[in-house]
């Protein structure tokens, strides 16, 4: 395990992104915030992603796609998301586009497509024009390095559509609280989630308190799964997150070995979890940042 | 104590008088340490990570810091604290040194009392000035007690230290931490205390610094705590001995709340001590209005061991609309900063405000100040200002010459939060004016409130 006091090697082969005099930074709804300390020349929170591409082995790919959206759309428009899927410990990441007042007209599932097909191929689209909020594109080493098919998913008011060909699948469910003032809703919906067992499951093994001191919490009902998703939290309690949902240890060194250079940047993440043998187990995590 | 203050208690406490809490001692206090070394090991040590590490404040440091008369403003009484201090033969110097300051009326020592059974060594501290003795008091018979401080002996000598405090006049007060392997023996605790007619006993929850993990797994779970910490405040309270307790959820104490008090002295202590300063939540501390400044919660710590207590705890509901918003709420709380009158961060904040001549409501450059917000997990000091609509935010931090920032005073680096752009230059002017107004008085040397 690398030393606290010397950053970790990198994996990535592409220089650090540093952040300027105006870069915007943005939780996982497009919410603009505040860094907590001083960012000029600090890290951007994509070096994560970057890391993260090249510890799968899909840097090159990964860099080119990230740099096409970039110059589609303009920077800090775009969330980005890692997922790890903790039966097979593989990654996989998504971007999320957002446009809640469906305003920008260089924001379209048509438009994203085209500046993606160079380096992804989108499967899905639109069947007809739908009162979106935010679209997200999928990407798995598979769909970097071969070229296989991505969904997207649409999001209209609080619940998730996966769009496979012109076909509409429904898929999730979020309701988003106060993570403070709103405890008893929150409390509320996990107790009902069906893979959440209030006389087994312990609240504090999904919600510990690093994540409860958190902005927002959104609790989300899936097809397959629960989940639980924690906006801004800082460095430190990401970092601590890498460890508990057993990252690859490469990544949760990047960030542990370099809090004073996140140290400006809050993060969001999520878990999914599913009853296996009777307890609430995480079955898929996530970090999420903005470029 | 008037008698006129006590009040019998309708329910939960019996037919038990409550007496009015212990006077606020931490508030008239500042805690000098030094001496980072013991003669007992506590399984549950708070500076545990500190002994043999520390320097500890020298003598000579402690002269040069209260050269600073401020230091001493509403100071009566000096604690020395370690470690155990008794180990240190500069003690007496350092107890005639507190008593030569002005104002002081009291020296105490933080102690496990098992070299104060030698009278003439007591004697010779108490012969230095030092006259109130803040005892550790873990166990009520020797085998929990030798087995928690993990040295055969330790209750025999702990009670030869009480028997002599006692019998030459010392004032004496207690301190009971409260763990798993004796939360089940408090009442038996305060008996056993009884024959020495302390002054105040003292219940502190287990306070895990440098335990962020409970890798220890040292806490009882509050549920099993709570009857026997009830029956040992209800014992005390029938033998007319103030309680304190700390650490506490205030919901669990019924109505025996009026003890709880988690404050703690200022302190001359190195900066490293509160790296590791644990932090404290409630799930319930956006809608409890005992929440922060009456009741910390549970440590996170404690969280990770037994969970978030969501069924055991009450919140007593604020009042709709009066809710905490997320932004202005306090994530750490420090021993150090929590010094002085229990007080809420609120009020820390306004007294804060005060010393600059700011206040609520007041207009700088045409804009009211509004709001104050305390950083999370960063020490800022955010200042919301408003003028029809449209909102400021000027926020402070300590002065750090390495941080960009828009402008300083001798105290505190100030930026303005990313406004529109048609706002920027409005946004300069009203940081110009507030630190103008904070410097008239900022002669360096200050800090955050909180
Ligand atoms: S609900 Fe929480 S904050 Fe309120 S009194 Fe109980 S422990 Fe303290």
């Amino acid at each position: 395990m690398a030393n606290a006091a010397d950053p970790a090697p990198r994996r990535a082969l592409a220089p650090l992104e540093t952040c300027g005099p105006d870069d915007r930074f943005h939780d996982y709804i497009l919410g603009e915030y505040e860094p907590i300390a001083p960012a000029l020349g600090k890290l951007r929170s994509l070096n994560l992603l970057v890391e993260s591409f090249a510890i799968a082995g899909v840097e090159r790919e990964g860099l080119a796609l990230l740099s096409a959206v970039r110059g589609g759309l303009g920077p800090f428009r775009t969330i980005w998301g890692i997922k790890r899927h903790h039966a097979r410990g593989e990654l996989g990441w998504e971007l999320y586009f957002y446009d809640f007042q469906r305003a920008h007209a260089d924001l379209s599932i048509d438009s994203v497509t085209a500046i993606l097909a160079p380096h992804l191929r989108v499967s899905g689209r639109e069947p007809r024009p739908l009162p979106w909020h935010m679209f997200s594109v999928e990407l798995s080493p598979a769909g970097l390095l071969e070229g296989a098919p991505s969904a997207i998913d649409i999001y209209i008011d609080m619940r998730s559509y996966k769009c496979d060909g012109a076909g509409l699948a429904f898929e999730n469910v979020y309701t988003f609280h106060d993570a403070r003032t709103e405890i008893e809703e929150v409390l509320h919906r996990v107790r009902s989630c069906v893979h959440f067992d209030p006389s087994r499951d312990q609240l504090h093994r999904l919600m510990p308190p690093h994540l409860f001191n958190c902005h927002r919490i959104c609790v989300a009902n899936k097809r397959h799964a629960d989940a639980m998703y924690f906006s801004r939290i800082p460095t430190p309690a990401l970092a601590r997150f890498l460890r508990d949902q057993q990252w690859p240890t490469a990544l949760a060194d990047f960030v542990r070995t370099r809090t004073d250079q996140l140290g400006h940047l809050l993060w969001d993440v999520g878990i999914d979890f599913r009853a296996i043998e009777g307890h609430a187990t995480t079955v898929k995590s996530g970090v999420y940042g903005s470029f | 104590m008037a008698a006129s203050e006590s009040q019998s208690l309708p329910q939960g406490g019996g037919d038990v008088r409550l007496l009015p809490p212990a006077p606020p001692w931490p508030g008239e206090s500042l805690m000098v340490t030094f001496a980072f070394r013991c003669n007992i090991a506590c399984t549950f040590c708070m500076v545990e990570d500190a002994l043999n590490v520390l320097p500890g404040t020298s003598l000579e440091a402690f002269k040069r810091a209260v050269e600073d008369r401020s230091l001493l403003q509403g100071v009566s009484r000096i604690i020395f604290s370690g470690g155990e201090v008794t180990l240190a033969k500069e003690l007496p110097a350092y107890a005639a040194f507190a008593r030569s300051l002005p104002g002081i009326r009291h020296v105490r020592i933080q102690t496990n009392a098992t070299r104060l059974g030698d009278r003439r060594a007591l004697r010779t501290l108490m012969d230095a000035g030092i006259d109130e003795f803040f005892v550790s008091f873990h166990a009520p018979e020797a085998a929990l007690y030798d087995q928690l401080a993990q040295r055969e002996g330790s209750f025999e000598s702990i009670l030869a230290g009480l028997e002599s405090i006692v019998a030459e006049g010392g004032s004496l007060s207690t301190n009971t931490a409260i763990v798993a392997a004796n939360h089940d023996r408090l009442e038996a605790i305060v008996e056993r205390l009884l024959p020495f007619r302390p002054q105040s006993v003292e219940f502190w929850n287990y306070w895990p610094r440098g335990d962020e993990e409970a890798q220890r797994q040292m806490s009882a779970r509050v549920g099993d705590v709570r009857p026997h910490l009830l029956g040992a405040l209800r014992l005390a309270l029938e033998n007319g001995i103030p309680p304190v307790v700390k650490w506490f959820p205030r919901c669990l104490l019924g109505p025996f709340a009026r003890y709880l008090d988690d404050a703690q002295p200022k302190a001359l202590i190195d900066d490293g001590y509160w790296t590791r300063e644990p932090a404290y939540s409630c799930i319930y501390e956006g809608i409890c209005a005992d929440a922060g400044g009456a009741c910390s919660g549970l440590s996170h710590s404690y969280v990770e061991q037994h969970g978030w207590e969501e069924t055991l705890l009450s919140p007593r509901k604020l009042p709709a609309g009066a809710s905490r918003a997320n932004e202005a709420r306090v994530e750490t709380r420090s021993l150090v900063k929590d010094a002085g009158e229990k007080r809420t961060h609120a009020a820390a904040v306004a007294a804060w405000l005060a010393q600059f001549g700011l206040a609520p409501g007041m207009d700088i450059e045409g804009f009211r100040l509004q709001g104050a917000a305390l950083g999370r997990g960063v020490a800022m000091l955010a200042l919301q200002f408003e003028q029809g609509g449209e909102r400021i935010e000027v926020r402070l931090y300590p002065r750090d010459p390495r941080r960009a920032v828009f402008t300083r005073t001798a105290s505190y680096d100030m930026v303005y939060a990313r406004v529109a752009p048609a706002l920027e230059r409005t946004a300069q002017r009203l940081a110009e004016a507030l630190a103008r107004t904070i410097a008239a008085q900022d002669r360096g040397g200050r800090s955050l409130p909180g």
